[in-house]
């Protein structure tokens, strides 16, 4: 099953999308199709422009050029709110919580603003962070407050979600749990798009994957394909081990 | 150990807040003030400083709304403040308005001022705070024109001694400071004030929360000059002769921030006590040397944003928090 293949209308779809920081081309030309109830992995060396891909489609970044669509509305260019309420959200690499609002409020303002809010409480239990609902959004450990990250946009009943690096130093056990839920919201409906370094918990949790690399894709497909990869393992393992083949 | 545990701690274990926070009602920071300017004014024989603490409240509390609430610091504050002055003037001399009347145009002037100063938040913070300065003073520059003196009566001031009235000029300041004051106590207890305070935290977090940042900045932005343009309305009413440089006075800009900071930002009761106390300070030892005040507020505004940004409210819960000694309930 190649990513490709589960796609009939890609709900969001990315084309030849470039964006600058001054001369540099951090994204040179990136096209990336999502599908209803897709989940997909996005990896890459530090620095190939994972994270600005995600902050372009979400409107933190303006494109320099290219296009992004998402059922069926042209959202290139829109304030990061109409993206939001469009239905794509997203969590953060470095977790952004609202830190003079409790952890239950942090929630509630984006229930307000969400065309479709779900129920506050229901999403705090999904989270995992009802027990700390009163407590100040400052005072969560990192991996609460990546979990506060989701809260928030999973509270938007999105239809797209990007998820920036969720896993990074959380336990095995804890890594089992956030895969499950992923792949639950997978199964309720939600798109993915997943940035992460783990291979092991992308497997668990995507059907496919995008290999990024200084702002361009060199490979779409299956995770176990990416791996066997001579160009992917060039990327990943550095120029020393290029030369064994 | 029945009793201690009888006691409810002093400190919310969660949240960290103090609970006599919710002990004194916010209808409390309206009627509070309100009361002691009522009896101030029958035991205190100087109006007019009453008159200019009551507007100073109010525009400590427009400070506190624009910058407690979305970061966003203007030290050209005054161009409102000025403007309302005018408006509110040139509706009295030409349009025959009483000075309750002219207080609102005044109070509208400052919001067509404010929208028309919207670009201006694409800057960030100190190019901010010194655009709006530069504002200010260009609003100034033309108030003050000789060319223009058939409108504004260029350098020569308003006079508006045709409608004084103390007595309404009193209660309008009052009336302003109150409002203010209900102002922030409705922001900071309603899902505008959660929204504003999200977007202070982290604006693009507050975005993908679908928040229309730029738009409910901007409504922050509006209340805070109208204040100040109806604040500028009642103080140029109240001493009814004024010149261009009497009401566009960067001095009004830093005495309502440093009062602002000095009670507290983003807090209900600060910026009341700290136009209260501060004003006053300045009234009884600061008159005969104004500028010397303008050196010591301006150095009060530094330290405070540096050190104390939290000012007397952030030092009062502190001390709460840190006392040595717990008192017993008993
Ligand atoms: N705001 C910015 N200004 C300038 N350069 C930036 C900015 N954001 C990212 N970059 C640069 O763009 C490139 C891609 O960065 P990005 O953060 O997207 O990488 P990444 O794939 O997410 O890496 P990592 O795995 O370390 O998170 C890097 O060279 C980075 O230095
Ligand atoms: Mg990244």
């Amino acid at each position: 099953m190649t990513v490709n293949s589960q796609i009939r209308t890609p709900l969001l779809q990315i084309a030849d999308l470039v964006t600058r920081f001054g001369k540099f081309r951090a994204l040179d030309g990136v096209s990336v199709e999502v599908g209803e109830s897709q989940a997909i992995g996005l990896v890459g060396p530090n620095g190939s422009g994972k994270t600005t891909l995600v902050n372009t489609v979400c409107g933190l970044y303006p494109s320099a050029s290219g296009s992004i669509h998402f059922a069926g509305t042209n959202l290139t260019g829109k304030r990061a709110d109409i993206i939001a309420k469009a239905g794509i959200n997203r969590t953060f690499q470095i977790s952004k919580p609202f830190a003079s609002l409790t952890v239950r409020e942090n929630v509630e303002v984006a229930a307000h603003h969400a065309r479709h809010p779900r129920d506050v409480d229901e999403v705090l239990e999904q989270t995992d962070l009802a027990s700390h609902s009163r407590a100040s959004a400052s005072n969560l450990t990192a991996a609460q407050q990546k979990r506060l990250d989701l809260a928030r946009a999973l509270v938007m009943s999105p239809r797209l979600l990007f998820i920036d690096e969720l896993a990074a130093g959380l336990t095995p056990n804890e890594l089992q749990d956030v895969a499950a839920m992923l792949r639950n919201l997978v199964n309720d409906g939600v798109s993915l798009v997943v940035v992460e370094h783990l291979m092991g918990f992308l497997e668990q949790v995507v059907d496919g994957v995008y290999v990024l690399t200084a702002g361009q894709v060199i490979f779409r497909g299956p995770l176990r394909d990416a791996l066997a990869d001579d160009r992917v393992q060039e990327v990943f393992l550095g120029r020393n081990d290029s030369a064994r083949s | 150990m029945s009793l201690s545990a009888r006691r409810r701690p002093a400190v919310d274990e969660e949240t960290k807040r103090p609970r006599w926070r919710g002990v004194v009602s916010p209808g409390m920071a309206v009627a509070i003030p309100v009361l002691v300017f009522l009896v101030a004014v029958h035991v205190y024989s100087n109006e007019l400083l009453l008159v200019d603490m009551a507007i100073y409240i109010a525009l400590a509390q427009g400070i506190n709304i624009i910058y407690g609430f979305t970061g966003y610091l203007p030290f050209g504050y005054f161009g409102f403040f000025g403007v309302g002055a005018y408006v509110a003037g040139y509706g009295i001399v030409h349009l025959g308005l009483s000075g309750p009347l002219a207080a609102l145009l005044g109070g509208l002037g400052g919001v067509v001022v404010g929208a028309v100063m919207l670009p201006l938040f694409r800057l960030k913070g100190a190019y901010f705070a010194l655009t709006t300065l530069a504002v200010g003073e260009a609003l100034y520059a033309i108030v003050s024109n000789p060319s223009l003196t058939s409108v504004t009566n260029g350098p020569y001031g308003l006079n508006l001694a045709a409608v004084y009235s103390s007595g309404w000029s009193f209660g309008m300041a009052v009336g302003l400071a109150a409002i203010s004051i209900l102002a922030v106590v409705l922001i900071k207890n309603s899902r505008y004030g959660m929204t504003l305070r999200a977007i202070r935290d982290d604006p693009y977090s507050a975005s993908m929360a679908g928040i229309n940042v730029a738009r409910d900045r901007f409504y922050a932005w509006l209340i805070a000059a109208a204040i100040a343009g109806v604040g500028g309305a009642i103080y140029g009413w109240a001493i009814s002769v004024f010149y261009p440089q009497d009401v566009f006075d960067v001095t009004v800009s830093v005495f309502a921030i440093v009062f602002a900071l000095f009670g507290g930002i983003g807090t209900i009761w600060g910026p009341t006590l700290g136009a209260a106390v501060l004003y006053a300070v300045y009234n009884v030892v600061g008159v005969s040397n104004p500028q010397y005040f303008q050196l010591i507020y301006g150095l009060v505004i530094v330290l405070l944003v540096l050190f104390a940004p939290r000012g007397l409210a952030g030092i009062a819960r502190y001390l709460h928090e840190h006392r040595p000694f717990v008192r017993s309930s008993t």
